[in-house]
């Protein structure tokens, strides 16, 4: 599992940079689009691939996100349970983190599978399957976080 | 078994399960999930968890969030707090509780650009306790001044709170924005206001600094004058339309950036790092908001929220005394939540209510995220005061001294509220001026 934790953090990296720069991208099209209006000049569909452009940060965000371990959690009263107690609740939480994911992520293969490259933007015509190929490989590594914190969780009751 | 029941039980299960520390977002999705297939159907709840977190992440008006949030990493990176704070230390510092009064500017200020709290408070923390320390400041003083400045961050737009406010009630994220510009410079006041009579009362809580020459007050200007041009510039254009509030994200991490890289402060690493930062923060958010999303579907199954407003209408009570009784809620939810969690859990039943009741939802907008910013200092759970706590750790202060600095803020947030309340058009003249 350790080896999968560190395969994960490497991808994840990758993807951050690659997240910055689609950020960076988003960001440019919109000044662009703003500097057009004033030139009475209008970028054809920027609104719809901005959109676009942005599921691609946001998804390697939320990966981001929950191997640093800031996805929210009240812990008030967890952290005051014995280190034994912390590990079961945390098996359960891992447990029904990866499910709620893992399902999301079956939701979304199904339907990326039934719409294929027919769903595609109005006006520019790109297709969405790219941009879902990417959520969904994001989410995938989503749930691989939560089965390495599973594991870490098992030892840590295990006491080993 | 009713909806109703359903949708109480439904709260009870998600409640149990945050409690034993399942990320908030995940909580949300899962019972929503349950809960629409139990009163809808399956088809219902797996369709709404298919479609809702794409859509999410490709939403337009969403992507307000990251933009603003890059903009306020490239701020922090590049350590323009400090100047924020020089400045207003050069105007101020030689009243008597100038310094404090200073960090609440700054503060501010910061909190303009920062849409974050925690960021606000940490920064000021780091720049004015220690120049606090060395003009032998109360140390109650001291910390109280800049956890309740901090907290600013949550009202002052671009705010991270009032975008998941507009998202989550489908209200004007621009009008929002606009309603909370009077509100957070009046809420500035009021700190300098208490700083100002505490060290009337009593001279030793804040010593004045010495008096700095005129031209170093002039040159202080230069320290961030194109900061402060930048945050007048993107209200401004945002209130008279030249653009969406995501436009006015993109003008503010584009211009944020430029400047900084211009002045030398950006270097590839702190640019490196502020995106970094920014995804983490843009993930957090974005992993609530999905679970909260598909946790509405669910709400709105249950009907609790036209049941709840039903019930409250039949009580015969004066719409603001509902209110009332809705904030003194939030209050002493704020004690145990952090701000993202009590306002996904709560605005999807109170939102309704109090519009059933006549109120203006930008206003109830302001009204709910002060609350919001009351519970980041409000103990047990106050971020703000954990965040000072930790700055002044080394210096000997424990956590009561900076949980009694806050008191007088706290007094002075209940007038400030009371005042919001009693004087609508305060946040509400500048969104009539959009119209």
């Amino acid at each position: 599992m350790e080896t999968l934790a560190v395969l994960l953090k490497r991808i994840t990296k990758g993807g951050t940079f690659i997240g910055g720069i689609f950020l960076i991208a988003g960001m440019l099209l919109l000044m662009s689009n703003i500097f057009g209006r004033f030139m009475h000049f209008v970028i054809p569909g920027s609104f719809e691939l901005f959109e676009l452009i942005m599921a691609i940060p946001v998804s390697f965000a939320l990966v981001y996100a929950a191997l640093q371990k800031t996805h929210v959690v009240v812990d008030l009263i967890i952290s005051r349970f014995p280190p034994r107690l912390g590990a079961a609740s945390e098996i359960l939480t891992s447990v029904l983190s990866f499910a709620i994911w893992a399902l999301i992520a079956w939701g979304g293969t199904l339907l990326a599978y039934e719409n294929g490259l027919r769903e595609m933007t109005d006006l520019l015509k790109v297709p969405y399957l790219p941009f879902r190929v990417v959520w969904l490989f994001c989410l995938f590594l989503f749930c691989l976080t939560y089965l390495v914190d599973l594991s870490r969780a098992v030892r840590r009751l295990l006491g080993k | 078994m009713s909806p109703v029941l359903v949708g109480i039980l439904g709260f009870i299960v998600l409640f149990s399960l945050l409690a034993l520390g399942l990320p908030i977002g995940a909580g949300m999705a899962l019972v929503g999930f349950v809960g629409t297939w139990f009163l809808i159907s399956d088809v219902a709840a797996f369709t709404k968890l298919a479609v809702v977190p794409f859509q999410t992440v490709t939403d337009y008006s969403l992507a307000v969030l990251p933009l603003f949030i890059l903009m306020a990493q490239v701020v922090f990176v590049s350590g323009m707090g400090r100047d924020l704070f020089n400045l207003a230390s050069k105007w101020l510092g030689h009243k008597r509780g100038g310094v404090a009064m200073a960090a609440v500017a700054g503060s501010g200020v910061f909190a303009a650009v920062s849409a974050s709290s925690i960021a606000t408070a940490t920064t000021m923390g780091l720049v004015s306790i220690p120049e606090m320390r060395r003009l032998k400041y109360d140390p109650a003083l001291a910390t109280g001044a800049v956890a309740a400045g901090g907290t600013m961050g949550v009202l002052i737009p671009p705010s991270g709170a009032l975008i998941i406010y507009g998202i989550l009630t489908e209200t004007s994220i621009g009008k929002l924005f606009a309603a909370g510009i009077i509100p957070g410079i009046l809420e500035a006041l009021f700190y300098i206001l208490v700083i100002g009579i505490l060290c009337w009362w009593k001279p030793k809580l804040g010593p004045p600094a010495e008096k700095a020459p005129l031209r170093e007050k002039i040159k202080s200007l230069g320290g961030c004058g194109e900061i402060v041009a930048l945050i007048i510039f993107v209200l401004t254009g945002l209130i008279i339309g030249w653009f969406t509030p995501t436009e006015a994200g993109a003008v503010g991490a584009f211009g944020a950036i430029i400047m900084c890289a211009l002045r030398g402060r950006l270097t590839w690493d702190s640019f490196k790092t502020a995106i970094v930062e920014t995804l983490k923060t843009t993930g957090m958010i974005y992993g609530i908001l999905i679970g909260a999303l598909i946790f509405n579907v669910f709400v709105a199954a249950s009907t609790i929220p036209y049941v709840l407003s039903e019930f409250i209408g039949n009580m015969a009570l004066p719409p603001h005394a509902i209110l009332v009784m809705v904030l003194v809620l939030y209050f002493f939810l704020g004690c145990f939540l952090d701000v993202a969690a009590m306002t996904v859990l709560t605005i999807p039943i109170f939102f309704p209510l109090v519009v059933s009741l006549g109120f203006n939802p930008i206003w109830f907008g302001i009204i709910f995220v002060r609350m919001a910013e009351i519970a980041m200092i409000t103990p047990p759970i106050g971020m703000n005061t954990f965040v000072i706590a930790g700055v002044v750790k080394e210096m000997g202060i424990p956590m009561e001294t900076v949980f009694k600095g806050i008191i007088p803020f706290l007094v002075a947030d209940f007038l400030h509220v009371t005042l919001l309340i009693l004087v609508p058009s305060l946040s509400l003249y500048l969104v009539e001026l959009m119209m």
